[in-house]
């Protein structure tokens, strides 16, 4: 159990690449933290860096209040959980579940309890006297993981545990993961590039881009107020509508301008950020389940968005539609799989004007 | 086309494959195949001529069982073969190791340094090393004079006791680098996730070593000594030419493909030197089946 605290850490390769800049990370005991972004954003190094496989090239990384930045990696009582497993191919999965264990003397009796104790929750009794190569890609990781509960390190850290697997597995695995959260309650940090994993495992999410840390926040609060462009477009999916434009005051009501249409900003506590931003060059979001979705329907004199329709994809649940409007903009609404809606039709619907946002195109913040 | 035969879309006559093999089969029977099973015919023949053949039985055998030469070469092969796989291949793992782990630009440079020995033939190295090991003035000899204030005046070719080390020490040179290879390759190999999983897990370099290392390049340490052990019993060229034909004082560089030679073309013994082939043929088979067997891993049961 452990606080994990990351100083101004910094990762500079010896060809002078910066891949962590300036990272500043609390992550609370107890905390399942998701490190998330696009590859090569620096999230693998850095936990890497957390693990002690990385050196730091400035800043410091604290465990438990006890900066650990010249600590050896098998001395800092962490477990690690790798995106290819990496069991040992020449063990049985008891043996690699206790090989751990076996390095740092721990008398058999003990070893045999807690490797039989992660097997039984892990549902890998059947398979002890197995080797690695005779184990399904879902089994692996289970060894993978249970290798590191059986230790009862300080943390856990994962780095893209679920990417190998094929698609049903990995939603299965989500769900263990954050059951066996629930159940040890240890300090979790988990890096992933998949939004979708980020948003249902995280208690916060750390969400980076080019080495440096874009927002820190719980994965509704992210959703709900990106903190710029990126984390807008990142995070959901299907991605954030944008659209250029300006911010103009008419007769005291603000509203975006953009190429096809102006669109009503209407929420009183934004006006002093809006009028500041007036005549600025803007980027008007709007998330695809605000257009046209049944909660949208429901607003009363909602504000509308207006294209023809090019392509509708059933999703089951919901159906994507992606429109056109005048001004060639792509954007897509999350509808109710009943609407009626044909391919090439023109199609105005409601958007709810309360969860809009409006981004400076310059800086790419988030304005309102 | 009704006689052809088809192989991934593509036509072909049926005999074309056996045209294509033709090359090789020639060869193997003649260079191969028809010495392997002449020399078994010669090894229950005297012979000293192709027209001259005797069928005499198992007397060849019991000839070369009841010499001490016989045993004398196949105790100075087996040390020889020994310190192949206890000294020189320890070190061929260390230095890859080394170099592996080197960041070194010139990484490249000592790869090539340390092979450039094995491009040398056995005959011209045995030469080369009569010189360097002239007492007083070989280079070797003063070498360790002033390494360790001994063996200036060292006869490590007119000493029995001396030349077997000497023959081990030649080796050394040229064949280290040669095994390095194998196991930088192997090394180059595994998967660092293991690494790192292990010392995560709290392996000290040495446990990584000895856990996850060693049983990723297993395969290819398997392969390596079972080849040196092969090419240590072959021994011939090098101990030749070093103490030329009579293998040294009182026989000490005499081994199993030296006797052969011995008996085959110095004493003129055909019959004979067949036989010994065919024993060392045995010899070899089964400390290779041995050597496999102890090394089969548990995971490929």
């Amino acid at each position: 159990m452990a606080e994990i605290i990351l100083k101004n850490v910094s990762k500079v390769y010896d060809n002078s690449v910066t891949a962590v800049r300036d990272v500043n990370l609390e992550i609370k005991d107890h905390e399942f933290m998701v490190l998330v972004g696009p590859s090569g954003c620096g999230k693998s190094t850095t936990l890497r860096m957390i693990a002690g496989l990385e050196d730091i090239s400035s800043g410091t990384i604290s465990v438990a209040d006890k900066i650990v930045n010249d600590v050896q990696p098998k001395d800092r009582n962490l477990a690690m959980v790798f995106q290819n497993y990496a069991l040992y191919p020449h063990m049985t999965v008891y043996e690699n579940m206790a090989f751990g264990l076996k390095l740092r003397h721990f008398p058999k009796n003990e070893i045999d309890a807690r490797v039989k104790e992660a097997a039984a929750t892990l549902g890998l009794e059947p398979y002890l006297d197995r080797y690695p190569k005779a184990l399904s890609g879902g089994q692996r990781q289970r060894v993978a993981v249970g290798r590191a509960i059986v230790r009862k390190p300080a943390a856990f850290l994962f780095d893209e545990p679920l990417s190998n697997l094929d698609a049903k597995m990995r939603v299965q695995m989500r769900t263990e993961v954050s059951l066996l959260h629930k159940k040890l309650g240890t300090t979790m940090i988990y890096v992933t590039h998949d939004q979708v994993e980020a948003m249902t495992m995280g208690s916060r999410i750390c969400v980076m881009k080019d080495g440096e840390v874009q927002q820190i926040d719980t994965p509704l609060a992210i959703y709900d107020s990106p903190c710029n462009l990126f984390v807008a477009g990142f995070i959901g999916m299907p991605p954030m509508n944008f659209f250029d434009g300006t911010v103009e005051n008419k007769d005291g009501s603000f509203f975006f301008v953009g190429k096809a249409f102006s669109f009503p900003l209407i929420k009183p506590e934004w006006k002093d950020k809006l009028a500041a931003a007036v005549g600025r060059k803007v980027v008007f979001g709007v998330r695809p389940e605000d257009i046209g979705s049944p909660s949208a329907m429901l607003v009363k004199d909602a504000p509308t968005l207006s294209g023809s329709l090019k392509v509708k994809e059933p999703m089951g649940a919901e159906t994507y539609l992606y429109l056109d409007d005048t001004a060639a903009e792509r954007f897509i609404a999350k509808v109710d799989p009943h609407m009626v809606a044909e391919v090439g039709q023109s199609m105005t619907l409601p958007v709810n004007p309360a969860k809009v946002h409006v981004f400076d195109a310059e800086s790419t913040n988030l304005i309102v | 086309m009704s006689n052809s035969k088809t192989f991934r879309g593509v036509n072909y006559h049926p005999y074309a494959p056996w045209l294509f093999l033709t090359p090789y089969i020639i060869i193997a029977l003649t260079f191969f195949l028809y010495p392997l099973i002449y020399a078994g015919w010669l090894s229950f023949h005297q012979t000293d001529g192709p027209h001259s053949a005797v069928f005499v039985g198992l007397d060849n055998f019991k000839f070369i069982f009841s010499d001490p030469s016989f045993y004398k070469a196949l105790k100075n092969t087996t040390i020889y073969a020994i310190a192949s796989i206890c000294i020189q291949l320890p070190l061929s793992l260390g230095l890859a190791i080394l170099l592996n782990n080197s960041q070194s630009k010139l990484k490249n440079l000592f790869r090539l340094l340390i092979f450039s020995p094995n491009l040398v033939g056995q005959i011209f190295v045995g030469v080369l090393f009569s010189v360097i090991f002239t007492p007083r003035y070989g280079i070797f000899n003063i070498g360790i004079e002033k390494l360790i204030h001994w063996g200036l005046d060292t006869q490590w070719l007119s000493k029995p006791g001396l030349i077997m080390p000497a023959l081990i020490i030649v080796s050394l040179w040229m064949y280290v680098g040669y095994n390095m290879i194998y196991f930088l390759a192997a090394l180059q190999t595994v998967d660092k996730q293991l690494v790192e999983a292990a010392q995560i897990d709290g392996a000290s370099p040495w446990q990584v070593f000895l856990h996850v290392t060693l049983p990723q390049i297993r395969p290819v340490a398997v392969f390596v000594v079972i080849m040196s052990t092969i090419g240590s019993y072959q021994l011939f060229e090098l101990p030749f030419a070093l103490l030329k034909s009579s293998f040294g004082v009182d026989q000490a560089g005499l081994t199993i493909v030296g006797y052969l030679y011995d008996n085959a073309f110095n004493s003129g013994d055909l019959g004979t030197g067949a036989a010994i082939g065919w024993i060392l043929a045995f010899i070899i088979f089964v400390i290779s089946i041995i050597q496999l067997r102890a090394t089969n891993s548990p995971e490929d049961k």
